[in-house]
Order: structure tokens, then sequence, then C-alpha cells
């Protein structure tokens, strides 16, 4: 394990989620141009809750190199976890409505 | 404030149960939809850090690539299908097409009818000016007519009066 030695897996899985989050981000909002009024709604919150995941996922990573604050460590986590499901939940709601 | 640490996992058990009834009632299945289950399936990574950190993390990875990759599918569907309607829109005389066309167009054909509107009035001028110069002909024609008429009745009084010779 000379990955684990170096660089701990969960920074890596951290950064990598969070650029996979930009990535999905960026191809989703320009595919969402050529749906309706409705189904662009829909999307936009899942695209909330990606954001707030990689909002969680930089908290996370603040975390893991020994930088964190009482927000970052005790509610910014916890708080974007919570959230970014509500996003999509609501996101699945809008969807069953439309 | 003390959290539970079970409540965040609990949470997100409720939140993908319920989304994926609901889900599961949906009619239409897009590449959103794909994207949806995706975004679902990453509500349970706080329930396997429970079970194990590095479980969590393999599973979040996963998933993300998951999401990535049906972005990523989701995009090139739109970028074709766009393309599919803009080649239906030329290949069809297609209305919108057909505005276009005579947006672009429009000018130079309203060009192109003048022209052929000057261009039929210089050959009616033409037809004009050769039918003045039939008629112009025509009159000289008349004219020289006249004269040698004139002059064959002025010979012939003169020849009468020189054969009867009066003045």
């Amino acid at each position: 394990m000379i990955i684990e030695q170096s660089v701990p897996i969960p920074v890596i899985v951290e950064i990598g989620s969070i650029l996979l989050i930009l990535f999905s981000m960026r191809h989703i909002s320009i595919a969402r141009h050529y749906e309706s009024e409705t189904d662009k709604k829909v999307i936009g919150w899942f695209m909330i809750g990606l954001a707030l995941l990689a909002f969680g996922s930089a908290a996370n990573l603040i975390k893991l190199f020994n930088l964190h604050s009482y927000f970052l460590s005790n509610i910014s986590f916890q708080v974007f976890s919570v959230l970014a499901p509500l996003a999509f939940l609501i996101g699945v709601i809008r969807l069953r409505k439309s | 404030m003390n959290i539970s640490p079970y409540l965040l996992p609990s949470a997100s058990v409720v939140i993908f149960a319920v989304g994926i009834i609901l889900l599961s009632m949906a009619e239409r299945k897009t590449y959103y939809t794909r994207l949806i289950t995706a975004c679902l399936a990453l509500v349970l990574v706080p329930v396997t850090f429970i079970l194990n950190e590095y479980l969590a993390y393999a599973l979040q990875a996963l998933v993300l690539l998951a999401i990535a990759n049906i972005s990523r599918e989701y995009y090139k569907a739109g970028f074709f299908r766009r393309r599919k309607e803009l080649m239906e829109l030329f290949r069809h005389d297609h209305p919108e097409h057909r505005d276009a066309k005579n947006l672009l167009y429009r000018p130079l054909r309203d060009i192109e009818t003048k022209e052929q509107m000057i261009e039929k009035k210089l050959a009616e001028i033409e037809n004009i000016e050769q039918k003045l110069k039939d008629k112009e002909e025509q009159l000289k024609e008349e004219r020289r007519r006249i004269d040698e008429d004139r002059d064959a009745v002025k010979d012939a009084h003169r020849e009468a009066i020189e054969k009867e010779g009066m003045p």
C-alpha cells in the first residue's frame, strides 16, 4: 500500500469526488438546455444536491488535513450530508409531480 | 450540539427508500432518471461508513464515477439529438428552415427580381425604339412617295402647259 503511506485514500477519494462532481455538473448543465422547463427544474434540484455534496467533500477534506474548525468538523459535514439527500428527494418529488 | 451517530445514516436510509419508491412510480425513463438513481445511491454512503470506512469511500468513488459517466452520456445524447433535429430541419422543407432561407435569400431575390424587371423594361424600350425607327422609315418612305407624286404632278402640269402653250 504505497499510496496509503504517501497520500491517504480518503484524501484521494474526496479530491476525486469534487472533481467528478464538477465534471458531472458541467455536463448536466449543458445537457439540460435541451429539456423542457419542468425537467430543467427537476434537474436543477439534483445539481443543487451535487453541489452540496461537493461542499460536503470539501469540508471533509479540510477535516482530513486537520484544519477543521468547530463549524467544519461538527456542523458543515453533517449539514451538507443531510441537505444533499434532501435536495435529491425534492428533485424526485418534483419529477413525480411533473 | 450533540448529534447521535446513527441519526444521519437512519435519515439517509429513509430518504433513499422514499426516493427509490417515488422513482419507481415515475413513468419516464430518461437519462436523468438514471442520474437520479445514482444520486440516491450516493445517499447510502453514510450508512456504509458505519460498517467500514474504506467500503464507504469505495462506494462513494464508484457512484460518483457512475454519475460522471451518465452525465457524459446525457450530454452526448443531448448533443446528438440537437444535431439530428438540425439535420432534419435542413433536410426537409421545414417552415423554420424556409423562414431562415427567406431571411437569408430574400434581399438577393429582391435584387434579382428588380434586375429582371429592369431587363424587361429595357427590352420594352428597345422594342419601342425599334417600332419608332420602323415608323420613321415608313414615314420617310411615305414622304418620298409624296415627293415623287408631287414631282410627277408638277412634271405633268409643266408638260401640259408646254403642250397648250399657255404661260
